[in-house]
């Protein structure tokens, strides 16, 4: 569904992704995961058109839509949210929702009552009348996640959606995740709340220093030498030459890996 | 104080996300089919439109907002009676006022002219306050407007009816031109921008001067007749006075329209976040280029209106900073990001500075102009929702006055109303039925 | 084409642009450490241009004595409206950005003609009219007197934005407020000294073209428009850039006056200032604050 061609971005002398190949294939729900500045976000831009790549090129569903702008990629079902919350702050929630809803309802009314069944989705709807910059977080990436939704993706990148959410919140946005799949909506997930990531995805893609390192089910990318030594360091990623490292050795740091994350992801503000 | 239902906002069209006021927006589910209110819609309250960070919510008000949302959708009686009034008042003073002013040339003129400057800024205010981009070219539209067809009309003979489409569409093409030039600008970067084009428009004005008359001016034929939208002297000012009330009527409802349309919700998202807007699927470029040409083509328009009617325009007069500056001033007075905003604001100070000029004549030249900038700064460092702000305030001030008024005078129920609902008025809460 | 033409263009133009740039010193350090735009600017200029006449009438002294003081004045000035204005402006919605130095401007600019009125008024003074001769060239010597403190002060400026622990506090306050501010900068402060600062240059630079220019309310708008055309074309934020931009901006602009007459020797400036902002935001030596203006 989604075919990521050999797209090398550069900024200045800054190569933010080198020369990544990955494809996604419709019904999956595929993990980016990988240490922060990796270019993971750089290259969802890439993906989405608010960046045009250096080099390669992205098709979706087939067409060629490198560099196209967002609003005309939306039409073909291919969305985003953005890692970093940008409601429309003076409106109120039920608006941020509308105008998502607007590119595929002509009709105003239709639109309210769109953005008001995803609102409801999310567990906002309650809210609807509230004006969105005064929202705390979660509730801020639970209308991201709405607006978006309106849109009736059939493809969904998500930078980042657990950021800064506490336990419980993560849990409810891994079941709204899964939901939003079931519905039939492949998801691209970035994101570094490991557990959330190894029991969600069915095939994570590593990336550091803009390359592409690891591709794999879960169980694979959290043995993999090459994952392990990206996050924690060549020394605990053990000695043996070949991918894997003792077995027990690769678990104990993946595991370490993964509630540092998490630890940390935590903490965020 | 006990609260009577009110009737809001009536329909879900009430408080559009132009007017940004996320109180009054109700859910449609729960709607009955009310009349429009214009009073509520003009904003629903303080419209967070208006480009101003302090929050809506903060306030109190926003609370007797969302119980009004809760509560039920028909309208009461006393409300709807008293939500029809600013309209009915509205229409009254630009039906009634000019001819009721035909006596007085100078308070007339004074009329046309708060007309024509709050048409100005309420054009200013589609793409500005609206769409967040903040231009101080907008004299660029109006000089060019004025300077198409009065060179047609003097230069060509080409009837002003016929030059006034041409100036249009010439300003769209530049408003077109700018918009992509600034396409990537940022705020203050994209003002910059625009007040370069004024600037080389003045000069080259001035400069053409077998073309524009230069820094002289330029005269308008005076040959009355319709054919030249030139009218003879006995009710001149008369006919301009409503002239100018046709286009000022015009550019409210237009924009009291566009402010409930999907254009209107699209330009509130290029307001807020243009990038978030196109990752929605908001086409931002057509978007800021279509409000952009509307705001032109009318700015345009007010631009030939206003030299055939002073039939002499100068670089000066129509191609200033000052002009540019003075439609913003109006609409930031008066509420940027409203419909009605820019009216009240050019209601408020250009009679204030014209009859004060008029009080004092030994005002030196200038004074004007120094207490519009002074106004501005005040305005927005202090004021920045503008006079609307003090519409939900003054709205419940007024309702309670009506209401303990009309209770006073043992007034017969309208058709319509019900006892319990006159009575609900002065009693605790309790849902009233039309 | 006499081959003298040429030098006294090339003279006259690198003089005038030396000008500018003394008078764009000032945004641009402004721009680039507070990321404002200030649209009074001009009108600074305009009332440090008035503050050298209302001196030499009064006290008979020339603005080559007077300018330091003239300096100072503005500095004070700069000071008062950041505490007043400015500092209010910082992070509010554009709309207050934008227009409360525009309504700051106007207001300015006709204080001047109310209290002054448009007349135009030239600084009588012998050495006003003086000239120098470089060989088949002659220049004014008040210019000749610009341009020498601009490249001094350009000097000065970039030795304390380098090497001294303001400036040092300046520069990391332009290139990461947060962190600035996580390092005990106190960026209010900053904030203050760069406006003050930057007024004072302008400041300078109006009291030293005093003696060139006739000084009437509405003085100031236009110089006011080139600086901006010279800070963008250099590069918002870069001194290096404002020197550049003036003396290009110079350079062209007597070059143009020259060959297509003065009434419209100004657009061609204004057209470059689309045409940069257009295709190269960044200006010649774009530095960080830059991206703001065209870089989503």
């Amino acid at each position: 569904m989604l075919e990521i061609d050999n797209v090398t971005m550069r900024f200045g002398g800054l190569k933010a992704v080198k020369d990544v190949s990955l494809t996604v294939a419709a019904g999956d729900l595929a993990g980016l995961i990988g240490p922060n500045g990796a270019g993971k976000t750089t290259l969802f831009n890439v993906v989405c058109g608010q960046l045009r790549p250096s080099a390669g090129r992205v098709l979706f569903e087939g067409r060629d839509v490198t560099g196209w702008k967002p609003h005309r990629s939306i039409r073909l079902g291919l969305g985003r949210t953005f890692q970093i919350t940008r409601p429309f702050g003076r409106l109120s929630l039920l608006d941020n929702v509308v105008i998502g809803a607007m590119c595929r309802e002509k009709s105003l009314d239709r639109a309210r009552q769109a953005a008001l069944g995803r609102l409801a989705q999310v567990g906002l709807a309650d809210r609807a009348q509230d004006t969105a910059q005064n929202l705390p977080l979660g509730l801020r990436k639970k209308l991201e996640l709405a607006r978006i939704l309106a849109t009736r993706p059939r493809m969904l990148l998500l930078d980042e959606v657990m950021g800064g959410l506490g336990p419980r919140e993560i849990e409810e946005m891994s079941r709204t995740i899964s939901q939003i799949h079931g519905e039939g909506v492949s998801i691209v997930l970035i994101e570094h709340v490991m557990p959330a990531v190894m029991s969600l995805c069915q095939r994570i893609a590593v990336i550091n220093h803009g390359e592409l390192i690891a591709v794999g089910s879960p169980q694979d990318i959290r043995a993999d030498r090459r994952v392990i030594k990206a996050y924690l360091g060549e020394s605990v990623a053990g000695d043996s030459p070949g991918g894997q490292g003792s077995a027990a050795a690769s678990q104990t740091a993946a595991q370490a890996a993964a509630q540092a994350t998490t630890a940390s992801s935590a903490t965020e503000a | 104080m006990t609260q009577a239902p009110r009737s809001q906002a009536p329909s879900h069209q009430a408080a559009p996300p132009l007017a940004a006021d996320a109180r009054t927006v109700r859910d449609p589910a729960a709607q009955a089919q009310t009349a429009r209110d214009p009073a509520a819609g003009g904003g629903g309250g303080a419209p967070a439109g208006a480009p101003d960070a302090a929050t809506p919510t903060a306030e109190g008000s926003s609370a007797a907002g969302s119980n009004d949302a809760a509560a039920s959708a028909a309208a009461e009686p006393g409300g709807r009676l008293s939500a029809a009034a600013p309209a009915a008042l509205g229409l009254a003073a630009l039906l009634g006022l000019p001819a009721l002013l035909e006596g007085s040339p100078f308070y007339l003129e004074i009329l046309a002219l708060v007309f024509l400057w709050g048409a100005m800024a309420g054009a200013w205010n589609i793409v500005s306050g609206y769409a967040g981009k903040f231009s101080l070219g907008h004299a660029a539209f109006f000089g060019l407007g004025a300077y198409a067809s009065s060179i047609l009309y003097a230069r060509g003979g080409v009837s002003p009816w016929l030059g006034i489409p041409v100036g249009m569409a010439l300003s769209v093409a530049l408003a077109a031109f700018i918009g992509l030039v600034t396409l990537r600008l940022k705020g203050k970067y994209m003002a910059l921008c625009t007040i370069a084009f004024v600037s080389l428009m003045e000069i080259l004005a001035v400069h053409f001067r077998d073309l524009t008359g230069g820094s002289e001016g330029l005269m308008v034929p005076y040959e009355p007749g319709l054919a030249n939208l030139t009218f003879a002297n006995d009710h001149e000012k008369l006919v301009w006075a409503y002239v100018f009330a046709a286009l000022a009527l015009g550019v409210f409802l237009l924009c009291r329209r566009l402010e409930r349309s999907p254009l209107g919700y699209r330009l509130a998202a290029l307001r807020e976040d243009e990038d978030a807007a196109e990752a929605l699927g908001v086409n931002t470029l057509a978007v800021k280029l279509t409000s952009f040409g509307l705001s032109a083509a009318l700015t345009s328009l007010g631009g030939s209106l206003y030299a055939q009617y002073m039939l002499w325009i100068e670089p000066q007069y129509v191609l200033s900073m000052e002009l540019s500056t003075q439609f913003a001033l109006f609409a930031i007075i008066g509420g940027v990001g409203s419909a009605v905003g820019p009216f009240l604001g050019a209601g408020l100070m250009f009679p204030l500075l014209t009859l004060s000029r008029s009080a004092f004549p030994g005002l030196p030249p200038g004074f004007n102009m120094l207490v519009y900038g002074l106004a501005l700064i005040v305005a927005v460092l202090f004021f920045p929702k503008g006079l609307i702000a003090l519409g939900p305030p003054l709205r419940r001030l007024a309702r309670l006055i009506g209401r303990t008024g009309r209770a006073r005078l043992g007034r017969r129920p309208a058709a319509g109303e019900t006892a319990a609902g006159l009575n609900a008025a002065e009693g605790p809460a309790g849902s009233s039925h039309a | 084409m006499d081959s003298s033409i040429i030098w006294q263009l090339a003279a006259s133009g690198l003089l005038i642009g030396g000008v500018y740039a003394l008078i764009s010193i000032g945004l641009t350090l402004i721009f680039g450490v507070m990321r404002i735009v200030n649209f009074a600017h001009g009108e600074f200029l305009m009332a440090s241009m008035f503050a050298a006449y209302w001196i030499h009438e009064l006290t008979g002294l020339t603005p080559y004595w007077s300018a330091p003081l003239i300096g100072l004045l503005m500095f004070g000035f700069g000071a008062l409206t950041h505490r007043l204005i400015i500092s209010r402006t910082l992070n509010s919605p554009m709309v207050v950005q934008i227009f409360a130095t525009v309504g700051l401007g106007l207001a300015m600019q006709n204080l001047a003609l109310v209290f002054f009125s448009g007349d135009y008024r030239t600084i009588r003074a012998a050495a006003a009219q003086a000239v120098v001769r470089f060989g088949p060239v002659q220049v004014s010597q008040s210019l000749v007197a610009a341009f020498g403190v601009a490249v001094v002060v350009s000097a000065l400026l970039l030795a304390f934005v380098s090497w001294t622990y303001p400036g040092l506090a300046i520069r990391a306050t332009v290139q990461n407020r947060v962190a600035a501010r996580l390092y005990g900068i106190n960026i209010e402060r900053v904030h203050l000294w760069t406006f003050a600062l930057g007024s004072g240059l302008v400041g300078l630079a109006g009291a030293l073209i005093s003696m060139t220019y006739p000084i009437y309310p509405s003085a100031g708008q236009n110089f006011g428009l080139a600086s901006f055309v010279v800070v963008v074309l250099g590069g918002m934020g870069s001194m290096t850039g404002a020197l550049v931009g003036g003396l290009l901006i110079g350079l062209v602009e007597t070059v143009s006056g020259f060959l297509i007459g003065d009434d419209l020797k100004k657009a061609v400036y204004f057209v470059m200032f689309i045409l940069v902002l257009t295709l190269r935001p960044t200006g010649l030596f774009g530095r960080r604050g830059s991206e703001e203006i065209g870089i989503k």
